[in-house]
């Protein structure tokens, strides 16, 4: 066997692992917004390129790019928007006396759930 | 020869190819089909992940939300007619599954010397720290509803629980875990094969969700740090419940004000533990173990884990980590 037959088995070789590697995580967050128990919208974070607001059950939610916060209730507690910015993926917070719940995930998260 | 050399190289380099693809197909799990839902229930958010194939998901996951309304209209303290409230107000009430829950409850009490309490209902409801209240009560208003509780007034009699003396019962520590145990229960008479059910941030892992049979991945809420996580804890199944300082609370002079008591003092407790997260063969266990060993602190843990074979990760006002037992738990940086 020649020294080129063996580069080509190596490269070969790296090829076909390569196939099977994890693609690099894409950090890609989606944000969805649960309204009274149903799913409202569902926003890919990065595709926001100017932040917006989305008025809902009572509720001002501030959509930016790197995370979702309430902004604004007519809740007495105030717990939401106290909270800030949500923005690692696997959380979820909530306006629960007007039933707005925002999630965030990410398509390869490696957590199925948040004890907290 | 050379000609036959390059067709055996190149047979090689395939065979090779073929093998190497054989092995990762074959370690590679196939994952069940799942769907996902947040609602509110129990004043709390309800996070289900049920993972099943050929499943009716939406009727599980409107079984789920039936299971915990139907447990809230019977322990809630706040709601009309419930047991708890009859139990309040008439001083007993007949029901045989709820004297079990609390039989359990006043064990743990006993064994923490009164630190856990389920009978501190005034207590709860003077500081109101759930509801965003950031007003510390006077030290009389403290002591007349620590007066008014005490899990030694609380007695069973066969199914029967019968109060000596007016004190309020709040499940509200351990409710959570209550619903994840009923939840439990409708999930082993359907054909899901896996799910996992976040109630309020108390953890039901169940069954499995590819057909390897891969653990669950749980990650731990960062105590300082609202959106990060301080570890990942991978289990088969089981009930996991984490309480801490940093989910509800206020802060007067540097002091920090969170929403769980201390029986024996009526203010929040004020242990070396500032989150602990316990891992049991129940919801209710989990949820009570939890609590009274971040109020009651870290000398009572080994004590109540050994009792009731459960395991745990202690964190301090340090963030040093403790994991007590046996559990594969990975600290992030």
């Amino acid at each position: 066997m020649k020294k080129g037959d063996l580069v080509l088995i190596f490269a070969v070789l790296i090829f076909a692992v390569c196939l099977f590697l994890p693609s690099g995580s894409s950090e890609n967050l989606i944000a969805t917004i649960y309204v009274d128990g149903e799913v409202f919208e569902t926003i890919e974070l990065s595709s926001v390129s100017t932040s917006y607001e989305i008025e809902i059950n009572e509720c001002v939610l501030l959509v930016q790019n790197d995370g979702v916060s309430f902004i604004s209730s007519t809740c007495s507690d105030l717990l939401c928007v106290n909270r800030g910015k949500l923005t690692s993926s696997s959380s979820a917070m909530a306006c629960i006396p007007n039933n707005v719940v925002i999630e965030i995930s990410e398509d390869s998260s490696s957590f199925h759930a948040v004890a907290y | 020869m050379k000609q036959k050399s390059r067709v055996f190289s190149l047979i090689l380099v395939l065979a090779l190819l073929f093998a190497l693809i054989y092995l990762l197909n074959n370690n590679e799990s196939v994952a069940y089909d799942s769907d996902d839902n947040i609602s509110i229930a129990m004043n709390t958010m309800i996070n289900s992940v049920i993972y099943c194939d050929n499943g009716e998901f939406e009727e599980y996951i409107t079984d789920i939300q039936n299971v915990v309304t139907d447990l809230e209209n019977e322990i809630s303290w706040t709601i009309d007619g419930s047991d708890i409230d009859i139990l309040n107000n008439s001083l007993q009430v007949s029901n045989s599954d709820l004297a079990q829950v609390i039989a359990v409850c006043l064990e743990v009490s006993e064994l923490t010397g009164g630190c856990f309490d389920i009978s501190i209902g005034d207590l709860i409801n003077l500081w109101d720290i759930s509801s965003g209240s950031e007003i510390i009560p006077s030290e009389d208003e403290i002591i007349l509803a620590a007066q008014n509780s005490g899990y030694e007034k609380i007695s069973i009699i066969d199914d029967t629980i019968i109060l000596s003396e007016s004190v309020s019962i709040d499940l509200g520590s351990i409710g959570k875990g209550l619903a994840l145990d009923e939840i439990e229960i409708y999930l082993e008479q359907t054909d899901v094969d896996g799910a996992i059910i976040s109630v309020g941030g108390s953890v039901l892992a169940y069954g499995n969700y590819n057909d390897a049979g891969d653990t669950w991945q749980i990650a731990i809420q960062h105590p300082r740090d609202e959106n990060s996580y301080i570890g990942v804890l991978k289990i088969d199944e089981g009930f996991v419940s984490t309480s801490g300082d940093y989910e509800q609370y206020f802060e007067v002079d540097g002091v920090r004000y969170h929403h769980i008591l201390d029986a024996n003092t009526g203010y929040p407790s004020c242990s070396d533990l500032i989150s602990v997260t316990v891992v049991a063969s129940s919801g209710l266990l989990s949820d009570a173990l939890s609590t009274a060993i971040f109020a009651c602190g870290s000398e009572y843990a080994q004590t109540l884990l050994d009792y009731y074979g459960a395991s745990a990760i202690l964190i301090d006002n340090e963030l040093n980590i403790n994991v007590i037992g046996d559990l594969d738990f990975e600290i992030l940086d």
